[in-house]
């Protein structure tokens, strides 16, 4: 594979459908979901850790998440989110136009 | 030197509370991964490492505030203002117990016949000395106990999370206190008129002027701690960004 590097504004617009669907498969806390986005990506989408929370509070205050602080294994607090029924939905919106996307430059990569 | 994680830990978390962009459950969330981090580095590495490398890559401070105030770029004045608030709160309820207090020790003071003169000045200047004591006090605390301000923090959250019942509650409760505050306060202030006899107090600060003085001075001196407190705040914050 080149070598390449992700743009901060793919990285960015990415991130809300990728934790929308992480989180539609199963609820997580901030680093297994941050580590399931690696291992989907290959490892090419490496976020900076911290900044994955400020994605994670803007999708709860549009309540497309939800989180409640769950007791861990090792009787610390964590912090876990689930996807709501308008997470869903919007999941849904997400994934039609990320699909219209990925259609037009597989047909432009087919053209040159 | 040992590397003192513990320490370390509580550092890593005042640097960014003191920023003001996170709340105290956001700074949980990220110690938590953080923890995450160290404990896969820690094959490799030795704690003080794994530490620093964690540290750094869940994001500087700086860089952990700036994204959060994307989301939400008011929260550091909020902060500010919860602050100043429970500073505010803190004065009303704890001030008038030390001022009680300081005149039952003017009362007992004035038993020795040589100590009256000092007698009256602690009863005339009770206000004022309570609020410095309580701001000392507090200080002398929050340092000792090594917690951090983040057991404030804790406590704006818990109110935070239910803002009209913290706020009722804080209300009826500030009201209540402030009455039976204020009978304490004046038992004590009566007990000490009663008891310092007036010739023990030197004409001077019997003068309109001294008692003028002591009144204002019990507004502007709280005032001027608030105001020291969060000039202070901006000060560090200003050289910790400096140094990064």
């Amino acid at each position: 594979m080149p070598e390449f590097s992700l743009s901060k504004d793919l990285v960015a617009a990415s991130s809300r459908p990728l934790v929308l669907a992480v989180l539609a498969r199963s609820d997580n806390y901030g680093y297994a979901l941050l580590r399931e986005v690696e291992q989907l990506s290959g490892g090419s989408l490496a976020w900076r850790e911290g900044m994955l929370y400020p994605v994670l509070h803007r999708l709860e205050r549009e309540g497309l998440i939800e989180s409640d602080w769950r007791v861990a294994e090792n009787r610390k607090r964590r912090k876990y989110y689930a996807i709501t029924k308008k997470g869903l939905e919007a999941l849904v919106g997400e994934r039609a136009a990320w699909e219209v996307v990925d259609a037009a430059l597989r047909t432009a990569w087919g053209t040159i | 030197m040992n590397f003192d994680r513990e320490t370390a830990v509580r550092d890593w978390r005042t640097s960014i509370l003191s920023r003001g962009g996170l709340t105290v459950g956001e700074v949980d969330e990220l110690q938590d991964h953080l923890e995450h981090i160290e404990d896969v580095l820690q094959n490799d590495l030795r704690p003080e490492e794994a530490f620093w490398l964690a540290a750094h890559r869940v994001g500087t401070p700086d860089a952990l505030t700036r994204e959060f105030s994307k989301v939400r770029p008011n929260m550091g004045w909020a902060v500010r203002a919860q602050w100043a608030l429970l500073g505010l709160t803190g004065y009303m309820l704890i001030v008038p117990v030390a001022r009680a207090l300081l005149y039952l020790v003017a009362a007992a003071l004035s038993q020795a016949s040589a100590l009256l003169g000092v007698a009256a000045l602690v009863r005339l200047y009770a206000p004022a000395l309570a609020v410095l004591i309580v701001a000392v006090g507090l200080a002398i605390l929050v340092r000792r106990s090594g917690v951090s301000p983040t057991v404030f923090d804790r406590v704006l959250a818990a109110v935070g999370s239910s803002v009209w019942l913290g706020g009722v509650a804080i209300v009826i409760g500030v009201s209540v206190w402030q009455v039976a505050a204020g009978h304490f306060y004046r038992l004590g202030a009566s007990l000490a008129a009663k008891v310092v006899a007036a010739p023990g107090e030197p004409a001077l600060i019997q003068s309109g002027f001294w008692y003028g003085l002591n009144t204002a001075l019990d507004f502007v001196l709280p005032m001027l701690l608030l105001g020291g407190v969060i000039a202070v705040q901006r000060g560090l914050d200003a050289a910790r960004s400096r140094q990064d």
